[in-house]
């Protein structure tokens, strides 16, 4: 039960299906085989024979498929397999790494769901096989914006294969891509591209070396200059929307670049939308005029206009950006988590629908900021940090 | 015999409830034909009652505060009329610390991407799964609106294994979702705040 990943389908997993259908499309997504079954170790010399080199082994996924399938780290993956007897353990590791107890466990104890393949007993998790590309430079891309949901592709990058960026190893350079060539507000320009980017500190690296995979540090320069240049920028955008385009609705892309080659290793609709990586360094100084303080609910650190909301009649003067403040918030207020770049309000706690929601699209907030609609006029720039809890005005 | 609501309060309730939503969203809260909710909102906008907005891309219905008071007044009224009022403030008393749980598990899951974490936070949902199917059978004694709640939830509970976003996703109808809906439903209908 082995499948070249050209021809996978639904049944090969969300993960595998989606790769078929690039692959059939004439995205770059390196070789590889599906597997369905427990891989024989003459099989799992053929793959890698056939694959010309080290490999790695993904979970793609339960056979049913949902158009919202991303797997948020739960799901196995092992790079750098090389050993015949190694790949049969990874398959192992990765089949059993689906829900099979669970759907057990669901059908005994909560009632019938609709669509549960309780009574099959397909515990196994289908398993993708594919050629580890020895990455120089390699990261993850979202065909939208995740903070205000525009269409500009985000791309966070860094030196080696991409698990530095995917396990929130290293602080990746960021590039925002808008759609037309606008700016963005308040950012430099590189070079005479409108892209906004953000050199990140891409401390270490993983390298395929040999055989092995070896994490190393950065040397200095590296660390300090963007590790895409500008026409590398712009192919990775391209390759996110066409991977939008593609498959329909935004994507969260991994792409890799060896030599000259620009890879697609793998794409996933966006649901839950990430955290961002603009953590306030424990070394920076605290803002010389705080305004309020509350409850740090959603890390990050972002400047914007306040935009004080007493109520639902308060929406329409919300713009994309602004800094949301507030009393408290409820389920009419979802839909400016996804135009503001952060949200405060004055009740509440980590745990009230303010902080649930400001975390899954991503957003710095602070709640529980008794005071903060009183401390600040409509309009006013200020300085939200989600993760020391403090709204305050610009220290320039 | 529980007591069916009459379309107008469900289409105007269905905009409180969702909070922001297209025409198809609220024909299908309540299984109502999409002709008879355009007329209800089309009536409660010349009321001032609802708003027709877009958020970047999309476009949907609110509730102004005129119209959440005059949601609030429908369903008080229906309360009264059907003296449910006691069975419906109980429930909202045994909903309460299970409150907690689901956002305490929720933000467990957002905070902790180990899958110990998870999978503690999803039997701890598990639990409040089976006491939500209780409250739920006790509300739906006296108004069959409040039905759906628990099969929702446990769809995303199930479907939460293969896409961690049915736990506390927006886009979703995720365990938080839903939860907070009903507990958006529980104090609308009793007139009270968070």
């Amino acid at each position: 039960m082995i499948r070249p990943i050209a021809r996978a389908d639904a049944a090969c997993g969300g993960k595998a299906a989606r790769l078929g259908a690039l692959h059939r499309a004439g995205f770059a997504v390196p070789e590889g085989f599906v597997v369905l079954a427990p891989v024989a170790l003459e099989e799992a010399t053929q793959l890698l024979a056939d694959l010309g080199g080290p490999v790695a082994v993904r979970s793609s996924g339960l056979a049913e498929d949902s158009a919202h399938a991303s797997f948020a780290g739960q799901l196995e993956t092992v790079l750098g397999v090389v050993e015949p007897a190694d790949v049969v353990a990874a398959v192992e590791r990765c089949a059993a790494s689906g829900a099979g107890d669970r759907v057990r466990q669901y059908a005994e104890g909560l009632g019938s769901a609709p669509g549960s393949p309780a009574a099959s007993g397909e515990d196994r998790t289908p398993v993708i096989v594919q050629r580890l590309v020895a990455a120089e430079v390699a990261g993850v891309a979202f065909s939208m914006d995740p903070v205000g949901g525009a269409e500009s592709v985000v791309i966070d990058a860094s030196w080696g294969l991409g698990e530095s960026v995917v396990s929130g190893r290293v602080v990746p350079d960021t590039f925002r891509v808008p759609p037309d060539g606008a700016e963005t507000g308040g950012t430099v320009p590189v070079g005479a591209a409108p892209v906004t980017s953000r050199v990140g500190s891409k401390a270490s690296r993983l390298d395929l070396v040999g055989t092995d995979l070896r994490r190393t540090p950065v040397a200095l320069p590296d660390r300090v200059r963007p590790c895409l240049a500008p026409g590398q920028v712009a192919a990775v955008a391209e390759l996110a929307r066409a991977a939008e385009g593609l498959l329909g609705g935004p994507q969260d892309i991994e792409w890799a670049v060896a030599g000259e080659e620009l890879w697609m290793l793998q794409s996933r609709p966006v649901t839950a939308l990430r955290a961002p990586t603009a953590v306030t360094p424990a070394e920076d100084p605290p803002p010389a005029t705080v305004l309020a303080t509350g409850a740090p609910a959603s890390p990050g650190r972002v400047r914007g206009p306040a935009r004080l909301v007493h109520g639902v009649d308060g929406f329409g003067t919300v713009r994309v950006g602004d800094v949301l403040v507030c009393r408290t918030t409820d389920p009419a207020w979802t839909p400016l988590f996804r135009m503001v770049s952060a949200v405060v309000t004055e009740t509440g706690g980590p745990l009230s629908h303010a902080s649930i929601v400001a975390r899954e699209f991503g957003i710095p907030a602070i709640v529980g900021a008794a005071g903060a609609m009183g401390a600040v006029t409509d309009g006013r720039t200020v300085v939200v940090d989600g993760t020391r809890g403090t709204m305050a005005l610009p220290d320039d | 015999m529980p007591h069916t609501s009459p379309p107008d309060l469900l289409a105007l309730h269905g905009v409180r409830l969702l909070g922001y939503a297209d025409l198809s969203q609220l024909a299908a809260r309540f299984d109502l034909d999409p002709a008879v909710v355009t007329a209800v909102l089309e009536r409660a906008a010349e009321r001032g009652e609802v708003t027709e907005t877009s958020f970047a891309d999309a476009g949907g219905w609110s509730l102004t505060e005129a119209g959440r008071q005059h949601n609030e007044a429908q369903l008080a009224e229906e309360l009264d009329a059907v003296g449910a009022r006691a069975t419906v403030t109980q429930v909202h008393e045994d909903f309460l610390p299970l409150n907690e749980t689901v956002a305490a598990a929720c933000t467990a899951v957002q905070l902790d991407p180990e899958r110990a974490a998870y999978d503690q936070a999803w039997q701890e949902l598990s639990s409040v799964a089976a006491e939500l199917k209780v409250l739920q059978a006790r509300l739906c004694e006296e108004l069959d609106r409040f039905a759906g709640y628990h099969a929702r939830f446990a769809s995303a509970l199930f479907r939460a294994d293969e896409d961690r976003a049915y736990i506390a996703g927006t886009s979703v109808d995720s365990c938080h979702k839903v939860w907070f809906e009903l507990h958006e439903d529980l104090i609308a209908s009793l007139g009270i705040t968070r």
